[in-house]
């Protein structure tokens, strides 16, 4: 039988794909269940596998029909409890399963693929199973959910049946419908009369829904050559609301071939309804049942019933209609080509449309009356609508990834199984949604990564027990949104990657030389796996490791704007981030100004802007070997000048003039600083050539009387030095431009075929005046500069492991606020204190109650200066002030503060002794001054006593004071946080480090409660700490709260997989305090 | 541009969009040009092949602008009042070629349409489909995929 294309078939695939993608992970459900089956599940997979199997003997594709019938079998037996799904069992319906989607995507020839294999495999599942006792069944059977549990129908003669659920019956009356089993032959009814079946489909679905449909293949009898057989049944199961007495007309066939489905699911010929009795007695049924019994308008029931016909088989489903995204050519694209669209969004679509529309004709009456003003609210309305419409239509493609997650479970599954090695895959997140194009293009990368976590990382059982892991391996794949990007996490508690290895073979494979190599840091060394040409398996397995890995798994990512990077324990697990942008078409990005000309940065490769003030250029950009660094919260990072890359003259604005000047620094780093080892004698021409245009510029300027010492000109405003920090994967780096201008989102075009030679693009865009900015490719641009992550990162990697070792162990590093009270005293708060910092003039202060008040944001805020406390000078009177909001005890405060504020990161011994009062918790020296580190909650505390509740003492069940161990390796930070603790009642035991912590545990065991811990510490730091307490069984269950300066998502994700419970910041009293009696367990 | 008054077209008569490249009148079918412009602004793409003038918005689209002087080897074309951009569709992307001035619409009959020389005007003939020949000018036609070529 020749297969035809047509509405039908491509509806029967892509109705057939979709019920197939959720079998797979059904029947693995099943499979885990076991003999303690879910019901609805089977029920499920039962009902998905005979829609497929009515389709396809309905579309003549005997294959498809027997294979599915094969399968359905099988699965009324486990439904009937017949059998119990054992892995062997869910295994032969799992390939059967994989045989049908290839038929399926292989429709054409799908009767001339080979099957036997399958069927004869199903059979014997089949017939191989005893079957137990009737009763039993029969009492099993009584169990099961009336609504699910299928009724046969079957008509009169026996020739034709039709599992039908309750939820199917329901769902065909609603709208005072009624139900009827229509008997075509194909030969006589349809055939002959020049029509073809899905004519005939089409024709039913006008006037009322399809059910179920059947051909019956015994009636059919011998087929003989030449000559058709006598009858050729085909039998649908049809809702409409036209009445049993004209349901005839309807298809112009015997009364005889049409039987109505009661109410009591009983099969009676319509041809009893010439008897005026029965109809009379069917009306009274209709309204029984709820039915109006009035006519509806025909175009109400045309309504009704398009929406009802393309959501037939899928009654659970919520409203969802089809957009035709394509008119695709082949079959085999159809199932991609059309997307499932939510109607209440379509719905908003169409109304932004009809307001857009609107808004365009106030628009044209507005310009053609010329009334400006009429314009501009009209055009700011299409601003409004085209950035919701935009919205809505990017929702239109959004999908859920987890179309994409639920094909790995069968990968784990098999892959495991062929490995022997015992894996439980969990999937977190699979709601999140991302766009069409981009859910299309991971599923490879993705598949990549799961089967190398299973194939490299995971351990055989017998390594894992030797290990003393689990011997199952577990594999956590999870999705999340952060900030406007989603997040893919790939983790495994397998062997981990081992750097030392890996940079080896890297050498050895000549993709980085020996010193590259020596001078990378773990993290590099590990995401060497990226380069080209790089494969980790010592053996090639078929699985993965063909050499052509990770490097292709970067590059596709690369090109969906995504960014890949591997972190790595050896012996603890892999983990892989990916990070995807949300979209394809547009793009937020940060428009950048170089040479006079825009440019665009696409936002995920964006980590901060930097703007470095003129007179710190030259203490925090220096030369290392031959690449300009700038020092970065203890790091150097490397920089580029974007003019020089792509050879153009960079440019500043003179704020003097008012004008653009070209700039003619070669270097950015100050050649007359001391502290620069590498300063030689070579910049001197260049520098001599400035002096001179200085002092050209100087005569210029004569007139206005500036007159600049050409010394100063690195304190020139325009000296500063706006950095754009990128990151490309492994590497970051610092992008020096000439200006940055606000982030925009953007479309993205491509760029025509002669430009294709410039890699330092990835396209164009239109920007709001018309013209045109460049979209730069930030990887492209570190490559083309030499910068590759690991020559790069060469010198400067050294440098900052340098630093970081020397930071290790010592001091802990704080983001701190630095402010003054009047002009002379500086001070400083750690910045996580902060809330925000306003400005305010001295006349928005109120005095109420004896207190200072201001207005903010719709209460009072209180203000508070530091020498009301402290003794230290009096708060300058200004007419400018600050006032940093901090959030203590539950509410927002105001310190009252002068300028100039700063936030810096410092690393410096605070002495706590020297300087320390009421108020004051102690001093440091941070650039030059002497500052005092404000005690923000002594300082509300002493004046405002009343807003701290207090807090019960807890007391361990003996009446003694309960213990808190504490490890902190600053004195400082130790005394502070053990001095409160100890006020609110609680014994503490201090710790200098891990080690330290650990013996006291150890020694303390008894007595500990709960273990607060610094994260940053020598010997053993808060990590280690925490892994190493809650893997020993005598304290698995002892809360750990780490203590820290900065909890970003990275060091929160890695604390909880060390068992660390919860984070506080340091200094934060009260939170501290509450978290504390949140986690000290009940029962001490 | 005028487009002259010739009632009767024969079908062996191809449409010639003509213009100047240096000294050399040039000519290109007129099927292929979608349309003239007079300068607009560009934004210039540094690091770009020498001939790329830059990049222009037209409506919506990302239009390249070459230096037909300089693809064809000759010197850049010179700014002025006259120049103007010709966008032609090539391979289903539209492609601005900037000329020093452009002239008539010049109808070609094919049987005054000879191969081309091994040079016109300072440019190679390998980027002519043909010369046509009038009483008193000799109009070199560009074969304009060939002059797009990309250079490896």
């Amino acid at each position: 039988m020749s297969i035809q294309f047509d509405e039908t078939m491509h509806l029967f695939i892509d109705e057939s794909l979709e019920h197939l993608a959720d079998i797979q992970n059904d029947l693995l459900a099943i499979e885990a269940s076991g003999a303690n089956i879910d019901e609805n599940l089977v029920n499920k997979v039962y009902r998905a596998a005979h829609s497929i199997k009515g389709g396809a003997g309905f579309m003549g594709l005997t294959n498809i029909k027997n294979l599915t019938h094969e399968m359905e079998n099988i699965l009324g037996k486990i439904r009937s409890r017949e059998m119990v799904p054992d892995p062997e069992i869910i295994n032969i319906l799992l390939l059967a399963s994989d045989a049908l989607v290839n038929l399926i995507n292989n429709i054409a020839q799908s009767n001339d693929i080979d099957i036997t294999n399958h069927i004869e495999s199903l059979l014997s599942v089949a017939n191989g199973m005893p079957a137990k006792k009737e009763a039993e069944i029969e009492i099993e059977n009584k169990k099961f959910d009336d609504s699910l549990q299928p009724d046969i129908i079957s008509l009169p003669d026996q020739m034709a049946s039709f599992a039908i659920t309750e939820d199917m019956i329901s769902e065909g009356r609603k709208g005072g419908k009624n139900i009827y089993l229509i008997r075509f032959d194909l030969i006589h009814d349809i055939h002959t009369k020049n029509k073809t079946p899905s004519d005939l489909i089409s024709d039913m679905c006008s006037t009322g829904f399809v059910l179920d449909k059947q051909i019956d293949i015994d009636a059919v009898g011998f087929l003989r050559e030449k000559e058709l057989p006598d009858q050729f049944p085909f039998i649908v199961f049809f809702a409409t609301l036209v009445s049993p007495k004209d349901i005839n007309l309807l298809f112009e066939i015997n009364e005889e071939q049409i039987f109505e489905l009661t109410d009591d699911l009983q099969v009676k010929s319509i041809a009893e309804y010439s008897d005026p009795d029965v109809l009379a007695s069917e009306k009274q049924l209709k309204d029984e049942f709820g039915g109006d019994g009035s006519l509806k308008t025909t175009s109400e029931i045309q309504e009704e019933t398009v929406v009802e016909c393309s959501n037939e088989e899928e009654p659970e489903k919520e409203n969802v209609s089809e957009i035709e995204v394509e008119d695709t050519k082949t079959c085999m694209g159809a199932s991609d080509a059309s997307l499932r669209v939510n109607i209440s969004l379509l719905d908003t679509l169409m109304n932004l449309a009809g307001e857009l529309v609107l808004s365009r004709n106030q628009l044209l009456q507005a310009i053609s009356s010329g009334d400006p003003r009429a314009a501009e609210t009209s055009g700011q309305r299409i601003d409004l609508i085209t950035s919701e419409l935009q919205e809505a239509i990017m929702l239109t493609r959004m999908q859920n990834i987890g179309i994409v997650f639920n094909k790995f479970p069968r990968v784990v599954r098999d892959l495991a199984g062929n490995l022997g090695k015992n894996v439980e895959l969990y999937l977190k997140g699979k709601e999140v949604e991302l766009d069409k194009t981009i859910i299309e293009a991971i599923g490879d990368p993705l598949t990549h990564l799961v089967r190398n976590s299973v194939d490299h990382g995971i351990e055989l059982p017998e390594d894992r027990n030797e290990a003393g892991k689990n011997n199952t391996g577990r594999i956590i794949l999870k999705a999340y949104h952060e900030a406007g990007q989603v997040n893919i996490e790939i983790s495994d508690d397998g062997k981990g990657l081992d750097g030392q290895k890996l940079a080896a073979t890297a050498v050895a494979k000549g993709v980085v030389t020996e010193d590259q190599a020596r001078m990378m840091s773990d993290k590099e060394k590990i995401n060497l796996v990226f380069m080209p040409g790089f494969s980790t398996a010592e053996k090639v397995t078929d699985v993965s490791g063909r050499g052509v890995g990770m490097d292709v798994v970067k590059t596709n990512l690369d090109r969906l704007g995504g960014v890949i990077d591997i972190d790595s324990k050896i012996g603890e697990g892999t983990t892989i981030r990916i990070k995807l942008p949300l979209t394809l078409a547009i793009i937020p990005s940060q428009i950048i100004v170089a040479g006079g000309d825009r440019y665009a940065i696409p936002q995920v490769n964006l980590e901060e802007l930097l703007r470095i003030p003129a007179n710190q250029v030259k203490d925090r950009v220096e030369i290392v070997g031959d690449a300009e660094v700038v020092r970065l919260r203890g790091n150097l990072l490397p920089l580029i000048k974007l003019a020089d890359v792509i050879g153009i003259e960079s440019t500043y604005f003179d704020y003097k003039d008012g004008s653009s000047k070209t700039d003619r620094r070669r270097n950015i780093s100050d050649r007359r600083s001391k502290r620069n080892p590498y300063f030689s004698e070579d910049h001197t021409d260049a520098e001599n050539s400035k002096l001179k245009t200085d002092k050209k510029e100087d005569l210029d300027r004569s007139s206005e009387e500036v007159k600049r010492n050409p010394k100063d000109r690195r304190y020139h405003a325009s000296s500063a030095l706006n950095i754009v920090v990128v990151s490309t994967g492994a590497m970051k780096y610092g992008l020096v431009v000439d200006e940055l201008n606000d982030s925009e989102e953007i479309v993205v075009k491509p760029l025509g075929r002669h430009l294709k030679v410039c890699k330092e693009y990835a396209g164009a865009t239109i920007m709001g005046d018309g013209r045109v900015a460049l979209i730069l490719d930030v990887a492209n641009l570190a490559n083309m500069y030499g910068l590759t992550s690991v020559e790069g990162s060469d010198r400067a990697g050294e440098v900052a492991v340098e630093n970081n070792e020397a930071d290790r162990g010592s001091k802990d590093r704080q983001s701190i606020l630095i402010f003054r009270g009047e002009d002379e005293e500086q001070f400083a708060i750690p910045i996580n204190h902060v809330e925000r910092i306003e400005k305010i003039k001295d006349t928005d202060i109120e005095e109420v109650g004896g207190k200072k008040v201001m207005k903010y944001r719709g209460g009072s805020l209180a203000l508070f200066t530091i020498d009301q406390v402290a003794h230290v000078k009096p708060m300058a009177k200004k007419e400018d002030l600050l006032v940093i909001v901090v959030n203590i005890a539950d509410r927002e405060i105001g310190i009252m503060a002068v300028g100039p504020v700063d936030a810096r990161e410092i690393s410096v011994e605070i002495d706590d002794e020297t300087l320390k009062q009421q108020g004051i918790l102690g001093s440091a020296i941070i650039g030059d001054h002497t500052t005092l580190l404000v005690d923000v909650y002594g300082l509300v505390h002493t004046l405002n006593p009343e807003w701290f509740p207090d807090r019960e003492i807890v007391q361990t069940a003996q009446g003694k004071s309960v213990t808190i161990l504490y490890a902190e390796d600053s004195n400082f930070f130790r005394n502070q946080v053990k001095g409160f603790m100890e006020e609110e009642g609680y014994n503490v035991i201090g710790a200098e480090d891990g080690n330290v912590a650990w013996n006291l545990l150890l020694e303390h065991s008894e007595e500990v409660s709960l273990v607060v811990t610094d994260i940053e510490m020598p010997n053993l730091n808060g990590y280690e700490l925490s892994e190493k307490i809650k893997k020993d069984k005598r304290f698995a269950d002892l809360p750990i709260i780490a203590l820290t300066t900065m909890a970003g998502e990275e060091d929160v994700a890695r604390g909880e997989s060390a068992g660390i419970d919860d984070y506080q910041i340091k200094l934060d009293r009260e939170k501290l305090m509450r978290s504390v009696i949140n986690y000290l367990p009940v029962n001490i | 541009m005028s487009q002259p008054a010739q009632t009767e077209i024969h079908s062996d008569t191809v449409e010639l969009a003509s213009f100047y490249i240096g000294e050399a009148l040039c000519g290109m079918d007129i099927l292929k040009v979608q349309e003239i412009n007079k300068l607009i602004e560009m934004t210039r793409v540094p690091q770009a092949p020498e001939y790329v003038l830059g990049i222009l918005n037209l409506r919506g689209e990302i239009v390249t602008i070459v230096d037909l002087g300089k693809k064809l080897g000759l010197k850049s074309t010179g700014m002025s009042d006259k120049t103007r951009n010709i966008i032609v569709n090539s391979n289903g992307e539209h492609i601005g070629l900037m000329v020093e001035e452009i002239s008539d619409v010049i109808q070609a009959e094919a049987e005054k349409v000879e191969a081309p020389p091994a040079n016109i005007g300072g440019v190679q003939g390998k980027y002519f489909t043909g010369v046509f020949k009038t009483e008193d000018r000799l109009i070199g036609i560009l074969d304009v995929e060939k002059v797009l070529e990309e250079e490896s």
